[in-house]
Parts: C-alpha cells; sequence; structure tokens
C-alpha cells in the first residue's frame, strides 16, 4: 500500500510539473553566435526564458525573438529574430551578396533570421518557416545576473 | 462543504493533467475526416497516433503520419510518407528531392488530395504523430494501415 501511494504521488506530481510547464514555459540555455549582441555576447552563455502562450495565441508580432524546431533537423531548435509576417516583402541577402532577391512571405511562414549576419542559418538559406514549427517567444534574459534585461522586439 | 468541493476540483485537475502528459507524450486519438487517404482510411474512423517527441521522432517511407499543415497550424492532415530526407519524388515529368530533416507526403487518393505536390515538402518538426492502428469502426480494426 504504502509503496503503490507513493508510486502514484511521484507519478502525479509529475504530470502535474509537466503540464504547467507545457503551457507556461520553460528555460533554456542559448548556445551559439548566431544571435550576437542581443545573446551571448562575450561568448558568456545566457539563459532565457521561453513562454509558449504568444505563440498559443498567435500574438507572434515583426521583431520578437522566437524559438523554432530547425526545419533540416527535428532534435534542434534554433533562436532567431522574426523579420518578416505573412504577405511581407523581404530581401534576402546571401553572405558575400549585397544586391538581394525579393521575395514575399507565404501565407501562414514566417522569415527569421538572426542577428549576427554572415554567421548564422536562418531564412536565407532554408527559406521561410512554417508557422507550426515556432514553440515559443523569448523575451526575457534571466541569467547571468547582471544581464537581467526584458527584450524589446525591434527591427529596421 | 467549501473543503469537499475544493478536494473535488483538486483531484479533477490531477487526473487532467496526467491525461495531459499522456496525450502530449505518449499517444492520442485522432479522428480522420475527409476521403484524401481511401481506400486505407475513411472518414469518420477513429486511429491511434503514437505522438512524435524528442526522444522518439522516427518515421520511414510508407508510414502514415499526422503533421499539423505547413500553411495553416492549427489543422492537422493524415498523409502517408512517400520519401524521406535525400530520397526523390516522381510524378510524370516532375522529379524532386526532398531535403535533409524533411518528408515528402502523399494522399493515397491521388484523385482529391492537397499534398506535398503543392506545398512542398514538410519538415520533420511538424510531425505530430504516427498512426498505429484504427480502432473504430471495430469491424475494420487493424495494426496495418
Amino acid at each position: 500500500m504504502g509503496v503503490w501511494s507513493q508510486i502514484k504521488n511521484v507519478v502525479i506530481g509529475v504530470a502535474v510539473g509537466r503540464t504547467v510547464i507545457d503551457t507556461f514555459g520553460s528555460v533554456a540555455r542559448v548556445d551559439g553566435i548566431s544571435m550576437q549582441p542581443t545573446f551571448n555576447p562575450n561568448n558568456t552563455v545566457d539563459f532565457v526564458f521561453l513562454s509558449y502562450i504568444p505563440v498559443r495565441f498567435d500574438s507572434v508580432k515583426r521583431g520578437d525573438i522566437i524559438v523554432a524546431v530547425s526545419p533540416r533537423n527535428p532534435n534542434e531548435t534554433i533562436i532567431k529574430r522574426v523579420i518578416g509576417v505573412e504577405g511581407d516583402i523581404v530581401v534576402s541577402k546571401k553572405k558575400n551578396n549585397t544586391s538581394g532577391t525579393k521575395k514575399i512571405v507565404p501565407k501562414g511562414y514566417y522569415w527569421i533570421e538572426g542577428d549576427h549576419k554572415g554567421h548564422t542559418y536562418d531564412s536565407t538559406s532554408f527559406g521561410p518557416i512554417s508557422k507550426g514549427l515556432v514553440v515559443a517567444k523569448v523575451s526575457v534574459i534571466i541569467w547571468p545576473p547582471s544581464r537581467w534585461q526584458l527584450l524589446q522586439s525591434h527591427h529596421k | 462543504m467549501f473543503k469537499k468541493v475544493g478536494g473535488f476540483v483538486f483531484t479533477s485537475f490531477q487526473y487532467f493533467c496526467v491525461a495531459h502528459c499522456i496525450t502530449e507524450h505518449v499517444a492520442d486519438v485522432f479522428l480522420c475526416s475527409g476521403d484524401s487517404m481511401e481506400p486505407s482510411i475513411h472518414s469518420g474512423d477513429l486511429v491511434i497516433i503514437q505522438r512524435s517527441s524528442k526522444m522518439f521522432n522516427h518515421v520511414d517511407k510508407g508510414d502514415v503520419v499526422v503533421t499539423k499543415s505547413p500553411e495553416d497550424y492549427n489543422k492537422f492532415i493524415l498523409k502517408r510518407v512517400k520519401a524521406v530526407d535525400g530520397q526523390m519524388v516522381r510524378r510524370g515529368i516532375n522529379y524532386q528531392v526532398v531535403p535533409r530533416g524533411s518528408v515528402w507526403l502523399e494522399g493515397d487518393n491521388q484523385a482529391n488530395s492537397k499534398d506535398s505536390w503543392e506545398f512542398g515538402p514538410v519538415p520533420k518538426g511538424l510531425i505530430h504523430g504516427r498512426v498505429v492502428c484504427r480502432i473504430w469502426p471495430l469491424s475494420h480494426f487493424s495494426m496495418k494501415i
């Protein structure tokens, strides 16, 4: 009896925790240099809070930072900035190429790019990504404490 | 009285969370509609899908999968995987190579199916789950779809 009720408590506890995480958000580490200088400016490691709610209500805007599943590898997630939403015309510039090609972002898609131009694997290489791949919106850096800040959604 | 209501709410919340975890990470039931997969799956069939997660996301050629529609992420589509990354698909004189990390989906009912020939290869990250078996109607129960 005692063992079973304890196991039941553990299972329910894990389930409740998991549900809360799935609904509200979780904490993740930012790796790589693709979002410099917003994240990892001096090769430090930033921890950010991913909130799942804005994605669920489709309130991601131009300029927001999002986390998405990589379209080339389902086990990887990428963190990028939304440059264009559906219907926008974006200029896609490849590396070492000053003249870009104009493209319209189709319905249901986002155009995402990293802040560190030329050192990022983003929509300039794999094209626009479907909204279904977007997992979370990033709005705050929570660690290290010296870099506590809300992230502004800015775009040029 | 108040204690009783609170206890009931708390218990139902616990069961809801357990159910959420099962449907989110283990298996889910899915009601099919539309005729794009006839004759394998008819409109109104109930199928069990194995959820694809970080640990399990292996799909093979020939599997039937439920994915989020690439054009409208609130909709789900049920199609058969015709090719996985690196393989080639052909229809008539059109050739396409499926890029890495993507799958090529086609309906079994070629005459009436909106599939990869319209919206291109679908990234694996959009896959919701793999169809394991059909449970309803009971007379058509089958593990092989």
